[in-house]
């Protein structure tokens, strides 16, 4: 069975900016696939060319294992995507919103107002839906906007940082919303810069930032690519030190963040960690606290691109 | 197609309904702006009618020749059907309380029969009839003074042509009346006066007023002229233009709201999408069109006499403002350059096209050069032309079509400009 969403080499430039460089990667039926990094990365810009609202400077976009260019209506008709920005009616009713996406999706008016009571009712929205839009929470915005997308009941799911400026309930509201997706089998592409929400709900993540792929793979996988399993934060003054010339540091440990007050170092192999305490507790400038901790998505991401996806 | 037609047509029939308010102003405006307009230059709801003129007549001569002057004025001699013809309304007061009631605005002018007219009239020496003008008002004070120049011109003429009658009338009055001179000398009156008849009526020279239509061509016919509506029916037009700009500029918050974007998502055409909002502002515009002539009916009880060529033309000039309103749509993406562009578009439009007052007040040049090109003047000069001047279908048909074709022309080329924007992947 072919990938639902199959993208090869993908670039696009808007003038000398160069928004997505050679980025490939695939979303298989029943999967969650997270598109990680900072905003600027290049994760709208390629959702947007996936949809058919931009056209790629290069590489290629599948769909189902058809070329989108082939037939891009038939491509369209598998897909439901959710933008990053609200794209409601805000004078009309929830309900009102997802029966005209329905109808514009191709359904008949009955069939679209089943559905609309189905995805209400599953997002949690039956009690508010002849509500005007304009009158909703932004969490419930959020959530009219997910479900205008589904109408149709896609095979392929775009959605574009759906969680963002919302409270933490609605987010998990909607975070379990598409976590039945999948079990429905429905793939998923999802674009966030949130380090948890990757973590917890996708199978797999591509790293991105400044338009490039720097790691894809399962959680797993990225943080076996730090060599270890072990991290060591130290704390103390580090203005002015130059770890890489100390000796024996560079042969065992991996510098992964160097500020003045923190130096973060992943343990290159399988080593008692009292002895590497020992080892970095003896450095040439004395570490005031040591933290030793699991690799977390943002070291790795920290790791890629040398910079926090949290700053 | 069809069906989602309907869809996208329901949905913004369902949103103007929530905010009805920016089509409510635009619908108001007209009416408004047409009334104030109207009554500062004296309009009256009635057609072709000016009211009753009110005025007093004060008798300080108090003779029989100034009591046959206050009959006269009062059609007192006039019969019942005739008399109501008349517009005019005197009172007989004396100078005080006349010249009271005129600066309170209760009379249009006064008229002071002095004393010694009587006498000096007959006696054929200058005699002057005084006239006070209400200062509050304009039209109804100068058609008595008109009034009064006619009555004048009048009486002048009988001085200087019956002056040996006038004469001996002023002795056979002067005493007790004595039949026996009153008898020879009415009917030597009455004979002179019919001698005079031929060469005074009907008048040796006279002239017509043909209606100039748009085409510069003259007719006699057509229906009596309203202020109210002339000025409605180029103030609608004007404003028709503001409501095509927000019928169609909704496609600006369309995209501004990321709707059209997700419509994208949907459709790789764009056709039904821009169609729908093309429709919807049509129905839109033909509905305010209604809305605007029929509420004029209602406010200032005016009466569209043609309804059919009045409809066809409406029809192809909403034609028109869709494709302009697309156009300009399809060529200023930006709402906030747009939005002032459509404005001085709309108003430029107006103004020159003759919307907002009389064609003939523009300068040569442009109504030689530059209105004959306009839509806006092609409806507003047909449309007048047609209620007022009895223009016929060989004036509104041309006209109808003209707007028509103007319109479908400007449509294509705004779909030709959309398709090359979001053909190089603009997004929306």
């Amino acid at each position: 069975m072919p990938p639902l969403l199959q993208i090869d080499h993908l670039a696009k430039a808007y003038g000398p900016v160069r928004a997505v460089q050679d980025i490939s990667f695939s979303v298989r039926p029943g999967e969650i696939y997270g598109l990680l990094g900072p905003n600027g990365a290049g994760k709208t810009t390629t959702i947007s060319m996936v949809s058919g609202l931009l056209s790629p400077d290069g590489g290629s976009i599948a769909i189902a294992g058809r070329p989108l260019a082939a037939d891009p209506q038939a491509a369209k008709r598998l897909m439901g995507v959710v933008p990053q920005e609200l794209a409601l009616y805000e004078e009309l009713s929830a309900a009102e919103n997802l029966e005209f996406w329905g109808r514009l999706a191709g359904l008949d008016t009955k069939t679209a107002r089943a559905r609309t009571a189905e995805i209400l009712a599953a997002l949690t929205l039956s009690d508010r839906a002849r509500d005007p839009v304009k009158t909703f929470s932004g969490g419930m915005k959020r959530r009219v906007n997910l479900g205008c997308a589904l109408l149709h009941r896609p095979k392929l799911i775009l959605l574009d940082e759906p969680t963002v400026g919302i409270d933490p309930q609605a987010r998990l509201n909607i975070l379990e919303f598409v976590r039945s997706l999948r079990a429905d089998g429905v793939g998923v592409l999802y674009t966030t810069h949130y380090l948890e929400e990757a973590e917890s709900l996708c199978d797999r993540i591509g790293i991105v930032d400044h338009g490039r792929m720097h790691a894809e793979g399962t959680l797993r996988e990225l943080q076996e690519r730090l060599g270890g399993q072990r991290l060591f934060v130290l704390e103390g003054q580090w203005t002015g030190a130059e770890p890489d010339t100390w000796p024996g540091l560079r042969q065992h440990y991996r510098v992964l963040q160097h500020t003045d007050r923190q130096l973060v170092v992943a343990a290159l192999d399988e080593r008692d960690p009292a002895d590497c305490l020992r080892e970095l507790l003896a450095l040439p400038v004395r570490a005031e606290n040591v933290t030793l901790k699991r690799p977390s998505l943002n070291d790795v991401f920290l790791h890629l691109t040398g910079r926090d996806l949290r700053e | 197609m069809i069906s989602m037609l309907r869809a996208l047509l329901a949905k913004d029939f369902a949103r103007t309904r929530r905010n009805p308010l920016p089509w409510l102003l635009f619908l108001l405006a007209p009416l408004c702006v047409a009334g104030i307009i109207g009554f500062a230059f004296g309009g009256s709801m009635r057609e072709q009618r000016i009211g009753t003129l009110r005025f007093a007549l004060v008798d300080e001569d108090n003779t029989l020749v100034s009591r046959f002057l206050r009959s006269g004025a009062s059609g007192e001699n006039l019969g019942a059907d005739r008399r109501s013809a008349l517009p005019l309304a005197p009172v007989l007061l004396t100078r005080e309380p006349a010249l009271a009631q005129l600066h309170d605005n209760q009379l249009s002018a006064v008229v002071i029969i002095p004393a010694g007219f009587s006498d000096d009239f007959l006696a054929g020496k200058q005699v002057t009839l005084e006239l006070v003008k209400n200062p509050a008002e304009s039209i109804k004070p100068t058609i008595i003074e008109e009034g009064l120049g006619i009555l004048t011109a009048g009486l002048d003429g009988l001085g200087r042509n019956f002056a040996p009658e006038l004469t001996e009338w002023r002795q056979a009055l002067s005493q007790s009346p004595d039949l026996e001179r009153i008898g020879p000398l009415l009917t030597r009156t009455g004979v002179r006066l019919r001698e005079l008849g031929p060469m005074i009526n009907p008048p040796l020279v006279g002239y017509c007023k043909p209606t100039a239509t748009a085409d510069g061509a003259a007719t006699g016919g057509g229906s009596s002229f309203n202020l109210f509506g002339n000025l409605l029916l180029g103030l609608a037009a004007m404003f028709m233009l503001f409501l095509g700009g927000l019928g169609l500029g909704d496609l600006h918050r369309e995209i501004e709201l990321r709707t059209l974007a997700r419509y994208q998502t949907l459709h790789v055409s764009l056709v039904p999408f821009l169609a729908a909002k093309v429709v919807f502002t049509g129905l839109m515009l033909l509905l305010c069109a209604a809305i605007i002539l029929g509420s004029g009916m209602v406010a200032f009880d005016l009466r569209w006499h043609q309804p059919l060529p009045l409809s066809a033309l409406t029809l192809g000039y909403v034609v028109f403002i869709a494709g302009l309103m697309a156009l300009l749509v399809a060529w200023i993406p930006d709402q906030r350059r747009a939005d002032p562009v459509r404005s001085m578009v709309s108003l430029v439009l107006g103004m020159a096209g003759g919307c907002a007052f009389p064609p003939e007040m523009l300068p040569a040049f442009f109504r030689t050069y530059l209105m004959p090109l306009l839509p806006t003047h092609w409806y507003t000069a047909t449309t007048r032309a047609v209620e007022y001047g009895g223009a016929g279908v060989d004036l509104w048909l041309p006209a109808t079509i003209k707007l028509t074709l103007a319109g479908i022309a400007l449509l294509a080329l705004a779909a030709w400009l959309f398709r090359r924007r979001f053909a190089q992947g603009a997004r929306a």
